[in-house]
């Protein structure tokens, strides 16, 4: 008896949940949005996506366009224009124009964090043409091809620094750091490439650091894996950074208050003439302490430049956050940062010089 | 004076760790850390671990309590206490109490679906699920909720691992400077983290289905510690990973966690942890649903049956009219502050009485002696 | 106990008159003056040879010479000869083939010869066809109670080795045996398993298999909670390490109990492996179940609801595979897992060498035609095709029956709710497990109630050093199974 009664309620609760079931997204009946270039055209804010197409392209990517005061509404509109259900949670790449990114990124901050939709690794970077253009170059091209995958390849083994969606956000919401993005750029064969990094003052794009001030500012980030240029007796030279490592210590006690580098970096360097190195243990030397400079002096004027535009984007003030007691955001911009004495230690290791003679 | 349930009904004494233990984490893991970090930020994790050590001494008094208890539980206690009348009305209360503590699990972890897997999906829908799973567990009577606690405390235990990969974005600068904080910041995270071990005072249910419960008194501060542990460790991952300004903006740190996970097969390893909270709230739930069917055949005439059933439709029919986030707010509240006077206000309070009755018990047989 | 006993004999002339109905009941009287002696038998139940070559002479030119059976007691030679007078205890042994001597001058008394023969109708041998093991033995039991017993004392060759017998059955009389090793097993274990089978009142005994389901301590379940199996060597290790077994007449299906969950995912060939090796196989095998109880499932809940946990790069082989089938994901693993069920059933109906060729011609035909009809997608045949492969791993059949047949409301319980109906299904799996009892002891065991003496032969199964205990919830009365250091396999030992 008492076992046809709860047979009896869950098949009730079977037919109850079987009856009111329609949220579903079945994915070969949706349209999976991957990535996404906004740009401003007045007070409009146009939105193109790409997704790969599978009915008609066997999976390349194919564009669509839409315009609506706020990205919801864009969205809103590409449901018009689609067969399918467009769905978004897949998107990995989120492209900015420049000159969204420096109206302010709050409000499409926002909507990002709440929307539960979209994972942590999700690319945010800002274009330096159009995002549309941006995203119509991945016109046909295969679904390997998106912005994300680009920065994601040269975060791992180039010189991008290490950035995504929970970094952005991370320094967004931090007391002491300055959020930053890669930026992007179209070349002349219509292909996408990273043509800088970019520097947030809270919401704002500030500043956008050129390819080598790229690598550099990597290479104080703390993990540096990169090609660096530089001279020697007059003739250029490729340093090979194999591993470094980065280490920042603050003075809050000194005045002005400083903070020290120290940059230890070991490397190989492929284009010298004959293993010159192994022979002359002296001139390896020399060789050392004229990298160790240069890199110290491209160091300092990169910082000196961050600091005058008012950008914090290593997290100094993290740093003196964590040492001081009782630190404040304030009047550490206020009155600390823009006076601070930065000072760098390079330490340059060099192994090999390659294996030919 | 100790009593013990007829011998096949009872569970081991080991199984009191998991028991405590499984009882008081919840659905509070998801989210207790942006609540316990606006007092003492990034200093909370002592407010935490103090709460937790403070829980001894909850569960000391728990055990001298039942220790006089006739019949080994709260609810035969309030009789033999306060008489009929009062008795019956202070089980009532804790009733309601229990009512609430299921409701709140259920229409919070409800809330955890609808925000980040199903938005089209109602409550009560969740709630039924729910309800029917947690009424077939109950049915098969105390051995099965143990089990269930047992399992599920080791299945979302394997999770833990996982935290390893969040901790690769770690920063663990996070935590300094350390000890900055002033005692006021200190103790409203201690206040926001008291919640945190809600749950332990169904012990006050279930210990006379403990074997040699008097000599069991160890498992439990196992228990208790295992919680804090846990806790201890979900927030030293939070802050490692968050800084303040990001976990104030979070809505379940927990979750936001472990969306960075990614494996090759699977992206969004965070629908993982979401489904792993149903295990995680089924073994407190069922529990609760139990200690109210004691209650109720302890009160009324009711069966075990009808008074389980009847338990779970008004859970239902609570959580199925509870639309608006104010009056969820609300209840959620209230519940912590329930819990929390239960624990700290109530228990010690109870053990006074015991205390008392028993010098005056004692001085009376001395007297007549 | 006989409460439905269809029909009472009351004297033996009206057995006789009732047997005689049938037309395999043979009665040859020898006649001399007032004397008669009458041989009664079935003859379908009875040796013929026996009867012509050895009790026929015998019976011979004695009907004058009678007076008394120990006349006739002292010249047949026969191992089971006996005197009955109640006709009910005739009945029963006459079914079984014993010889009914009559004589004229002793109305009241039978004489009754046991010249039965066993072995008509029945295999002399089994082939562990159904629970196959590369190594170890190969031999199963058969058919016929008194080899199976004859299989199980040549393995377990001490006096302690118990054989206690019943009878069940209203209309099929079935022997059933109890097997036990006395000073082992728990008596209370034996007592219980007795006291149970006792309270049977069932018409036909077909199978053992039958009396497991009578006799199980829940009987709303699909999972199987005593263990039955062929194999001789896998009888002899419960029973040595103190359960019972129940043999049943008629069946090559021995049962025992009580079981545990583990026990079924446990093949005698781990221990004729090397440990890490027979470990390893375990593993594989109680992975398989997982992963034939959640793939299909968790195909369903990701391609219906969480889309987005697809990585990008399996995005693109799901698509193109999945891109023109015209059902809901759920459809169509209902339609492939139908079609998995039905090779399995019209392959095990079939004889063995047809049912093989269906198997793979309907396996590769269907498979491959469904894909190109774009009726269901690639991926999912994959899966669909590797979960029925892992089901089939499960050594003992009932439990790989049971554990296809759990597939299904796991996989709608995906198709209403998603991850987070597999969350429900598997929680409500567990609960069902964690209710379950086998003879009183719990199915889940050594997990939940958690023993660690057992874990070394459960998941893994340790090296015979680590295994010198019996198994604890079983509360053998000897605890020991051998001495660690005897069973050493490494230099260690030499001391």
């Amino acid at each position: 008896m008492r076992i046809k009664s709860l047979r009896a309620a869950l098949l009730l609760a079977g037919t109850v949940l079987i009856a009111g079931c329609g949220s579903d997204s079945v994915i070969n009946r949706i349209r999976v949005l991957v990535a996404v270039g906004f740009d401003r055209e007045g007070e409009m804010c146009t939105g193109v996506v790409a997704y790969p197409n599978y009915i008609h392209r066997k999976g390349s990517l194919a564009i669509m366009k839409g315009s609506g005061r706020e990205p919801k509404l864009i969205m809103e509109q590409f449901q018009r224009q689609s067969p399918r259900k467009i769905r978004y949670n897949k998107v990995d790449s989120i492209i900015l124009s420049r000159q969204i990114a420096s109206e302010g990124v709050t409000v499409a901050v926002n909507s990002i964090e709440r929307d539960p939709a979209l994972g942590s690794n999700v690319l945010l970077a800002v274009s330096s043409c159009s995002a549309e253009s941006i995203i119509r170059s991945l016109d046909r091209q295969e679904l390997e091809n998106t912005p994300f995958n680009l920065v994601r390849q040269n975060v791992s083994d180039g010189a991008v620094p290490l950035s995504n969606l929970y970094f952005f956000l991370h320094d967004f919401y931090s007391e002491g750091k300055d959020p930053s993005m890669p930026s992007l750029a179209l070349d002349k064969q219509n292909q996408i490439f990273i043509d800088g990094y970019a520097l947030f003052k809270k919401d704002r794009l500030k500043l956008v650091l050129n390819l080598e001030e790229m690598a550099l500012f990597k290479m104080l980030q703390g993990k540096p894996k990169i090609e660096q240029l530089f001279t020697y007796k007059g003739e250029h030279y490729v340093l090979t950074v194999r591993h470094g490592r980065t280490r920042s210590v603050p003075h809050p006690g000194t005045s002005p208050k400083s903070m020290r580098y120290d940059v230890r970096l070991t490397g190989s360097i492929r284009n010298y003439k004959g293993n010159l190195l192994a022979r002359l243990p002296d001139e390896s030397r020399a060789f050392a302490e004229a990298i160790e400079s240069q890199i110290k002096n491209k160091l300092l004027a990169l910082l000196k430049k961050m600091q005058a535009g008012k950008l914090d984007s290593l997290g100094v003030g993290e740093r003196f956050r964590s040492v001081e007691r009782d630190w404040q955001a304030a009047a550490f911009y206020r009155e600390d940062y823009p006076t601070m004495d930065f000072q760098v230690n390079v330490v340059v290791n060099i192994t090999n010089s390659g294996a030919g003679e | 004076m100790n009593y013990q349930a007829p011998l096949a009904k009872t569970v081991s004494p080991y199984l009191l760790w998991f028991m405590i233990h499984k009882s008081q984490t919840g659905v509070a893991v998801l989210d207790f850390q942006s609540r316990i970090a606006q007092g003492a930020e990034q200093d909370s994790w002592v407010s935490v671990l103090l709460t937790g050590l403070s829980m001894h001494l909850v569960v000391l008094l728990m055990f001298y309590v039942l220790k006089h208890a006739n019949r080994g539980d709260l609810v035969s206690l309030h009789v033999q206490l306060f008489g009929r009348g009062l008795g019956t009305l202070l089980n009532g209360v804790f009733l309601l109490y229990l009512l609430l503590l299921v409701c709140y699990q259920l229409i919070t972890y409800s809330q955890v679906i609808q925000a980040l897997v199903f938005p089209d999906m109602g409550t009560w829908r969740i709630g039924l699920v729910f309800l029917l799973l947690f009424v077939y567990i109950t049915s098969g009577g105390f051995r099965v909720i143990t089990g269930t606690a047992f399992w599920f405390v080791l299945i979302p235990s394997l999770l833990i691992v996982t935290l390893f990969i969040p901790l690769q974005y770690a920063d663990w600068r996070n935590f300094l400077p350390m000890f900055n904080h002033s005692l006021p910041e200190y103790a409203y995270s201690a206040a926001q983290s008291l919640p945190l071990y809600i749950g332990v005072e169904l012990l006050l249910m279930y210990y006379p289905f403990i074997r040699n419960n008097d000599k069991a008194q160890k498992w439990a501060h196992i228990g208790v510690m295992h919680t804090y542990l846990l806790y201890f460790v979900f927030v030293v991952a939070t802050f490692a990973y968050y800084n303040m300004g990001q976990l104030r903006h979070s809505v379940w740190p927990t979750l936001g966690m472990s969306k960075i996970i990614q494996f090759t097969f699977l992206d969004r390893f965070d629908y993982f942890y979401i489904f792993n909270w149903v295990f995680v709230i089924t073994p407190p739930c069922c529990l609760i649903l139990w200690s109210c069917t004691r209650i109720l055949r302890f009160t009324t005439r009711m069966s075990g049956r009808v008074s389980l059933w009847a338990t779970a439709a008004v859970v239902f029919v609570i959580v199925a009219v509870f639309h608006d986030m104010l009056a969820i707010d609300r209840l959620g509240a209230v519940v912590r502050y329930a819990g929390t006077s239960l624990l700290f206000g109530y228990i010690p309070l109870l053990a006074v009485c015991v205390f008392i009755a028993n010098r005056f018990r004692k001085s009376v047989r001395d007297s007549e002696a | 106990m006989a409460a439905s006993e269809p029909l009472t004999i009351e004297s033996l002339g009206e057995l006789m008159a009732l047997v005689g109905k049938s037309a395999d009941f043979t009665r040859i009287t020898l006649e001399a003056g007032a004397n008669r002696i009458t041989l009664s038998v079935y003859s379908s139940m009875a040796d013929n040879r026996q009867i012509y070559e050895h009790l026929m002479p015998g019976l011979q030119g004695m009907q004058e010479k009678i007076r008394d059976w120990s006349a006739l007691l002292g010249r047949l030679p026969f191992k089971d000869m006996s005197v009955e007078t109640e006709p009910k205890k005739i009945a029963a042994k006459l079914q079984r083939g014993f010889a009914v001597i009559e004589l004229a001058i002793l109305p009241a008394e039978t004489l009754l010869i046991d010249i039965s023969n066993e072995s008509l109708g029945h295999r002399s041998n089994n082939d562990t066809e159904n629970e196959f093991a590369v190594i170890g033995p190969k031999a199963g039991f058969v058919e016929n109670l008194e080899i199976n017993m004859h299989l199980l004392r040549q393995q377990i060759a001490v006096p302690q080795l118990i054989f206690e017998d019943m009878t069940l059955g209203s209309l099929s009389k079935t022997k059933i045996v109890v097997a036990y090793i006395e000073g082992l097993t728990n008596p209370e274990l034996v007592q219980k398993m007795k006291d149970r089978l006792r309270g049977i009142d069932f018409d036909v005994v077909y199978d053992s298999a039958m009396l497991e389901q009578v006799i199980a301590d829940e009987s709303n379940t699909p999972f199987p909670l005593f263990l039955t199996t062929e194999r001789i060597d896998r009888i002899s290790y419960v029973i040595s390490s103190g359960q019972v077994a129940v043999m049943c007449d008629g069946s090559p299906y021995v049962l025992s109990g009580p079981s545990t969950f583990m026990d079924f995912f446990i093949s005698p060939e781990d221990y004729y492996l090397p440990w890490i090796t027979g470990s390893f196989f375990r593993i594989i095998r109680i992975m398989s179940v997982f992963f034939s109880l959640f793939a299909s499932p968790l195909y369903i809940a990701v391609l219906t609801y969480h889309f987005e946990a697809i990585p990008t790069r399996l995005l693109h082989p799901i698509m193109l595979s999945g891109l023109h089938v015209p059902f809901s994901p759920v459809m169509e693993v209902l339609f492939l897992e139908t079609t998995i069920e039905l090779l399995r059933e019209a392959g095990a109906r079939l004889p063995a060498k047809i049912g093989q060729t269906l198997g793979i011609v309907g396996g590769i035909v269907i498979g491959e035609a469904s894909v190109q009809a774009a009726l269901t997608s690639n991926i999912l045949l994959i899966i669909v095709a590797l979960s029925a492969l892992a089901s089939f791993t499960t050594p003992i059949f009932k439990m790989a029956n049971t554990i296809r047949v759990l597939r299904f409301p796991l996989i709608l319980l995906s198709a209403l709710l998603g991850g987070f109906g597999i969350a429900v299904g598997f929680t409500l799996l567990l609960a069902h497990l964690l209710r379950l009892k086998s003879l009183d002891s719990p199915y889940m065991i050594p997990f939940y109630p958690f023993r660690r003496g057992n874990l070394a032969d459960s998941l893994i199964r340790s090296s015979y050093q680590h295994t010198t205990n019996r198994t604890l919830y079983l509360n053998p009365l000897r605890k020991k199974r051998y001495h660690p250091n005897m069973a050493k396999d490494d230099i260690d030992h030499e001391d």
